[in-house]
């Protein structure tokens, strides 16, 4: 563990300096990234307009929810998903064999291996804009250490659901546009789990993990908070992230290098 | 004379059927980018739904139905008319030199791009066609097209206006690259302003005063936004004429911006040992 953890850190430098060679670059990233986030504010804003609540949701929670999402996306765009992207460009190129060869869980340095710090900006802008929200309304601990804690469950969640997901390119390497998908199909965690279940059941259970990836923390904050959404969402995140684990242990004995 | 020319025209109808066969190769990649279009107007209907069983919900003239159309029609229209050539032209021609093996080819750069890019939207408009089709089957009442011919047949050559406008923008997008080292940055920042005011999120006629007048003033509404209202039969036949009007208004605009960026970036570009 010890070990991984100073991998880690070594990692963490090693990406800044890569940020510090290749500037403009950063730059690119960081006017990328603020305007997905800007959009994603502006578009719940503009959808919600006419409506003063929503699937039980006030047009203020769902506001909270968004600002939300912009923090848990932008941690996850930080830390995860540009891994992702490398991932399934990796195995269509047939370069996996290098990353497998090292001494080191395969898993830990797919996932782990680039730091994309550009993202750090929705982070800030979307805890700016709760503050925002709250307007000075104090949040007691219990509320701002479930709501981390929350967080901190989904983004597991989220990454077993896209480590899964990506690992199927380990049979189909020519999907690799899968990580494209993946990123809008999670925009499903931007809206009110309620919204999925009103529709229809069946479409809410097919959703059921990416709806409670955003919401559950959300509750929190907004009061609305029930032990079982607690406790589902833990349970979730756990199975989920064994699962990912053993379904990788899983496609590598099928993984067939490029010179096979 | 007549018949080097009817040569010259085959080529194109080989080279859009080659790159018809490539995307049969690619069928599995090129049904998830289909996939993308697929889902943010679902997510959006399934949004919209639940907005209709709100009592308070105030939304102008649109029923259920014609709001159901219009983002089922929005799946064709996504996957039909949002061209994505520019990053070949900015990043394998431009940036990595790929531009090189064009220009000494006896073919325009231009049209070359357009059969390119051509069966890649005919086949993912053709699965939206199916998807559309599919759900008018299961939910009959739900959808409401136009039944005018004339609204039909004037609306199928605003699609095609659409079409260019949205080929012509992407191109001179993609010529972007002669100047920008990395065109990531604005490429994003272009997406959002078509997602934001092409009418993707909702009809333009939802939006904030402001905004939609925005909207109406920009070319991108004319790509996605008024071929749907067109289909639905929300237009007159003037006002249709007047929508083509406009979008060839657009067409001559980019289609002047493009000649003289593409004149000038030439005169720009160096591709080292290709």
């Amino acid at each position: 563990m010890k070990r991984y953890v100073k991998i880690y850190i070594r990692l963490l430098h090693l990406n800044f300096s890569s940020l510090l060679a290749y500037r403009a670059n950063f730059v690119n990233s960081l006017i990328s990234s603020s305007v997905w986030g800007g959009f994603s504010i502006i578009s719940i804003l503009l959808l919600t307009s006419r409506s003063s609540s929503l699937f039980g949701w006030s047009r203020h929670d769902i506001i909270f929810l968004t600002c939300s999402y912009s923090i848990i996306i932008g941690i996850f765009h930080t830390f995860f998903s540009r891994n992702f992207e490398h991932f399934s460009r990796v195995v269509d190129l047939g370069e996996l064999d290098t990353l497998l060869i090292k001494p080191i869980d395969s898993q830990f340095f797919i996932s782990l291996r680039y730091i994309n710090y550009a993202s750090i900006i929705r982070i800030v802008v979307g805890f700016f804009l709760v503050g925002y929200l709250l307007k000075g309304e104090a949040l007691s601990f219990v509320q701002l250490f479930g709501y981390g804690t929350m967080m901190f469950f989904g983004l597991i969640t989220l990454y077993a659901l896209w480590y899964i997901i990506t690992s199927f390119t380990i049979w189909l390497s020519r999907l690799s546009n899968i990580v494209e998908f993946l990123f809008t199909i999670t925009n499903v965690s931007r809206f009110p789990p309620q919204m999925y279940r009103e529709f229809s059941w069946y479409v809410f259970l097919f959703l059921f993990p990416l709806t409670l990836i955003i919401a559950t923390p959300t509750k929190f904050l907004i009061n609305k908070i029930d032990f079982p959404d607690v406790l589902i969402l833990i349970i979730t995140a756990s199975v989920l992230f064994i699962v990912s684990r053993f379904f990788w242990k899983l496609a590598l004995r099928f993984y067939t290098s490029a010179s096979s | 004379m007549s018949s080097r020319k009817n040569v010259h025209n085959m080529r194109y109808v080989r080279m859009f059927l080659l790159q018809f066969q490539e995307i049969m190769v690619q069928r599995a990649r090129s049904f998830v980018w289909f996939l993308l279009s697929l889902l943010n107007p679902l997510l959006l209907l399934i949004f919209w739904s639940g907005v209709y069983q709100q009592k308070h919900a105030f939304l102008s003239d649109w029923s259920i139905a014609t709001v159901t159309s219009y983002y089922l029609l929005l799946i064709i229209a996504s996957s039909l008319l949002i061209v994505h050539i520019e990053e070949t032209v900015a990043i394998i021609d431009i940036r990595e030199g790929g531009l090189v093996k064009h220009l000494t080819r006896p073919f325009s750069y231009f049209w070359l791009m357009f059969i390119n890019e051509l069966p890649w939207r005919v086949f993912q408009g053709a699965l939206g066609i199916f998807v559309f089709l599919l759900f008018s089957l299961l939910f009959k009442s739900f959808v409401q097209l136009s039944h005018d011919p004339a609204t039909l047949i004037v609306s199928f050559l605003i699609i095609i206006l659409a079409y260019m406008i949205s080929f012509i923008f992407k191109m001179i997008l993609g010529l972007s690259a002669f100047w920008f080292t990395d065109f990531w940055g604005l490429q994003q920042l272009v997406e959002v302003v078509i997602l934001s005011f092409a009418g993707f999120l909702m009809p333009l006629e939802f939006y904030p005063k402001l905004i939609e007048q925005i909207a109406y003033a920009l070319p991108f509404s004319y790509i996605i936004y008024y071929p749907i209202i067109a289909i639905q039969g929300k237009l007159l036949l003037p006002q249709l004429f007047q929508v083509m009007g406009i979008q060839l208004m657009w067409i001559i605009v980019f289609a002047v911006i493009y000649k003289y960026l593409w004149r000038k970036g030439i005169e720009k570009f160096v591709g080292v040992g290709q």
